[in-house]
């Protein structure tokens, strides 16, 4: 018996932490629901592997989904699910926390809990079983999967999870139940209990309300705030995978948060406010990760890296200490200004790689809808600029089906294309020579916490409509490409973004047929999402094509992002009439996340 | 600068790390060590690092050899351990002597590699027997052409030295074999192995094989075939 990638899982990785047993109080299985190299390229997991590992009290091992192979190979032998790091089952552990980046990743914790031997769902877990828990983005609306979850954590996990830990340590010493341990969890801000709530569906089947459970369970749940990044550790010797992942790099993420305020952008909405960690600490975080992982490559991590109050600063030291070592480093992320090229130029050095735009709506109208302000001008001035500069590649991301778009919108993003053709062209004496563009279109995935969270989507048909109508006004542009999605996969990506708990079914009926990696193109399985929603009597346009009125109590209500639904409703009114919002560095905009913790960004570039 | 010629061997879980897997392995070893490797000219340069031998994926091996070029002198004992340090269980360095450098690496100069296999049998009367084995015209394997990605067979009698199966004392088997390793003709063991069970119908399948690299080998001057780390150690 074979499987391919074997290194995968042995563990054993230099950096990775062996405990010995009995020197913890709690066994804790990180478990991301994907393949290991996608898995470890997740800087979160380097930090929460981290804080936990330096307690006395947990031992953080980490488990990833096995690919389909490895799957058949497990069961064929009765192996079950075990932790790379001790090679422990899943099920002797005392806690196994799932992180939610990305709904199609969904059935793979179901695939997960079943390899481990573990009972799907929370209810029919006798008090031998885990804890199973959630955090990471998609549990603010963690509905879908809810009747699976023991408890969901909600924002920040830096201290809520060593502190979640420890509690529930004291607990299970001390004799109490699962269910009286949860009582006395669910205390702590950020955790939620699902089974304290049932929610209560109306006659047409849409949700009405939560009902308590429990008496002490709280009325709404709000998220956990690290207040200052500067007070908690960052990883300094992050594991070195023995196998090749997707990423392998130092990783610094140099602030939480973003001022922008796009208004499709979940991220941009629920890790407010801006939490920037210090230059000095920065600056020792990469060079000491790069020293105690001996990688070559360097990358600075944040929703919008330039924002960062000392980026210039931080820049020269860090090109200056790398230049020296040959390290590369790399820049997701970056506004492109005059500042921003030079780096770029410095540290790309005669290895041009893409430049990256992401002005996500073709006309300016509709970029005033989405509050991405960036303008053509902006756009073609800096490529000009980047054609001065060397460079004979760009690529350029939009979202397609964004709330008001009309066909004159989707082929502005053909218009833009064929003017960055032409700009080369004109630079070029009238020739195209290498210069190349290409054009990636994602579905718009209405989700919830942002301003967005109400709209419909487009219709897989929509979408094809939209796709085709682009690639045949792209197609007749010289040196332009076209990449696009899969709709369908956008359509259960927004049902599963905003749709209740009635959905656990379906979920579960999706594995049952076999559904498993469901980002992968090669494993998606159309057919069987289609037949589990049918099952489950949940029509494919369940809230996410029909839309949600903006009185209409929503499945994730339980839950406080800490930014009000007043603000998300008025920058909802304001998009429709295009009426952008300024960067909050600018003046605040009241989203009134300053209620819960300190904003210090708010009005800095006044 | 200077080369020195590191032995290691590759045992337990680390079988299941590849060739690249290992070399990049071995590239931030020499990062974290801060060892003043040698770089490449050119646009893209690269650590002037070499592991002799490829290994298969699977396979253990008591004895691997691994060359890196360096700006300063080394102590080789303190090199060998700076390294170590970096190692993950099941692999080790255990020898590093500095040698001569010149413009071509000890892979140039292998020959054979001692392969140990061992390996269950059903049936008492599923001992092959290698001599008759061997007395075949041809002995061919099956492999996948790189290029066509089609089986074709290949006749690779030239590049056996030797090959001996006897029983050990718990009913399994155990083959020694001593294949052609040279930078541009190698033989896999477990390719020879299969050859062998479908010559005598036996039902094992390869990968349940534990093969065990006990040695890379060239010849002397006096044209003696010598284990690699007699060869430079003159």
């Amino acid at each position: 018996m074979t499987v391919e990638r074997p290194a995968s899982y042995i563990g054993g990785e230099p950096n990775s932490v062996l405990k010995e047993d009995g020197s913890f109080d709690v066994r804790f299985a990180m478990c991301f629901p994907d393949t290991y190299e996608i898995g470890m390229s997740w800087n979160g997991l380097s930090i929460l592997y981290n804080i936990l590992n330096k307690t006395d009290y947990c031992y953080m091992e980490r488990v990833f989904a096995p690919k389909t192979d490895m799957q058949s190979a497990m069961k064929k032998c009765g192996l079950p699910l075990f932790t790379l790091e001790s090679k422990t089952p899943v099920k002797n552990a005392d806690i196994v926390g799932f992180t939610l980046q990305y709904e199609m990743a969904y059935t793979n914790i179901l695939c997960m809990l079943d390899l481990a031997g573990i009972p799907l769902y929370s209810a029919e877990r006798s008090e031998d079983y885990p804890l199973i828990i959630a955090g990471g983005p998609c549990a603010f609306n963690a509905e879908p999967l809810a009747d699976f979850f023991d408890a969901v954590l909600i924002g920040d996990g830096e201290e809520l999870l060593p502190e979640f830990c420890r509690v529930y340590a004291e607990c299970r010493k001390s004799g109490l139940s699962k269910r009286d341990s949860l009582i006395k969890l669910q205390k702590l801000q950020g955790v939620y209990v699902p089974s304290f709530y049932k929610p209560i569906y109306g006659d047409d089947g849409r949700f009405v309300r939560m009902e308590k459970t429990e008496p002490s369970a709280p009325d709404r749940i709000l998220r956990a705030f690290l207040s200052d990044l500067n007070k908690v550790d960052y990883p300094e010797c992050p594991i070195n995978p023995l196998t090749e992942v997707v990423q392998e790099r130092a990783v610094c993420e140099l602030f939480r948060g973003c001022t922008r305020g796009c208004r499709f952008c979940q991220a941009g909405m629920i890790y407010r406010p801006v939490r920037e960690r210090s230059k000095e600490k920065n600056f020792g975080y990469a060079v000491r990760q790069l020293e105690n992982s001996g990688y070559d490559e360097l990358s600075l991590l944040s929703l919008s890296t330039s924002d960062y109050s000392a980026f210039e600063p931080l820049m020269l030291d860090l090109i200056d200490y790398c230049k020296e070592r040959k390290i590369s480093v790399s820049l997701p992320s970056l506004r492109l200004d005059n500042f921003s090229f030079r780096i770029l130029d410095e540290i790309q050095g005669m290895r041009k790689t893409g430049l990256t735009f992401a002005p996500e709506a073709g006309t300016q109208r509709l970029r005033d809808v989405i509050n991405k302000n960036i303008t053509e001008d902006d756009i073609l001035g800096a490529i000009d600029k980047a054609i001065d500069l060397g460079w004979n590649s760009v690529k350029l991301y939009f979202m397609i089906g964004l709330p008001t778009e009309t066909d004159e919108d989707v082929e502005g993003i053909a218009d833009i294309a064929e003017k960055i053709m032409d700009l080369a062209r004109s630079k070029n004496n009238g020739m195209r020579g290498r210069f190349s563009v290409s054009v990636s279109v994602a579905n718009f995935v209405p989700k919830p916490f942002t301003p967005f969270q109400w709209v419909p989507q487009n219709r897989p048909e929509e979408f094809a409509r939209k796709h085709d109508l682009l690639r045949n006004r792209i197609r007749r542009i010289k040196g332009v490409t076209l990449h696009y999605h899969e709709s369908f996969v956008s359509t259960l990506e927004a049902v599963l973004a905003r749709g209740g708990r009635e959905l656990c079914g379906v979920i579960k009926r999706a594995w049952e047929l076999g559904c498993r990696f469901d980002s992968w193109t090669e494993h998606f399985k159309e057919d069987a999402w289609r037949t589990a929603l049918k099952e489950c009597g949940i029509g494919e346009d369940h809230y996410s094509l029909t839309g949600l009125d903006t009185d209409d109590p929503l499945p994730w209500d339980i839950v406080d992002s800490g930014v009000s639904r007043e603000f998300l409703l008025r920058e909802y009114h304001k998009s429709t009439e295009g009426i952008t919002t300024p960067d909050c560095r600018h003046a605040c905009n009241g989203c009134g996340i300053n209620k819960h913790t300190e904003c210090v960004c708010e009005g800095i570039l006044k | 600068m200077n080369r020195y010629v590191l032995r290691f061997y590759k045992k337990g879980n680390m079988r299941f790390i590849s060739h690249l897997d290992l070399a990049r392995l071995f590239k931030r070893a020499v990062r974290k060590g801060r060892i003043d490797v040698g770089f490449s000219n050119g646009y893209n340069p690269h650590e002037l690092v070499n592991i002799v031998q490829p290994l298969s994926l699977g396979y253990e091996s008591d004895s691997e050899y691994f060359e890196i070029d360096t700006m300063s002198v080394h102590d080789p004992v303190k090199l060998m351990d700076t390294l170590n340090e970096a190692m993950p269980e099941g692999l080790r360095f255990f020898d590093c002597r500095q040698i001569e450098r010149t413009s071509q690496y000890l892979s140039n100069k292998t020959a054979y590699a001692l392969y140990e296999a061992v390996f269950g049998l059903k049936n008492d009367s599923d001992m092959p027997d290698a001599e008759s084995f061997l007395s075949q015209e041809h002995i061919t394997i099956t492999k996948k052409d790189k290029k066509t990605k089609k089986d074709v067979e290949k006749d690779v009698k030239d590049f056996i030295k030797d090959l001996s199966v006897a029983r050990c004392e718990d009913g399994s088997a155990v083959a020694g074999m001593m294949l052609r390793c040279a930078s541009n003709e190698t033989l896999n063991p477990g390719k020879l192995l299969q050859s062998l069970f479908k010559y005598y119908n036996i039902d094992v399948p390869v990968e349940e094989c534990r093969i065990t690299r006990k040695d890379i080998f060239a010849f002397n001057d006096r044209e003696e075939l010598v284990p690699l780390c007699r060869y430079y150690d003159r």
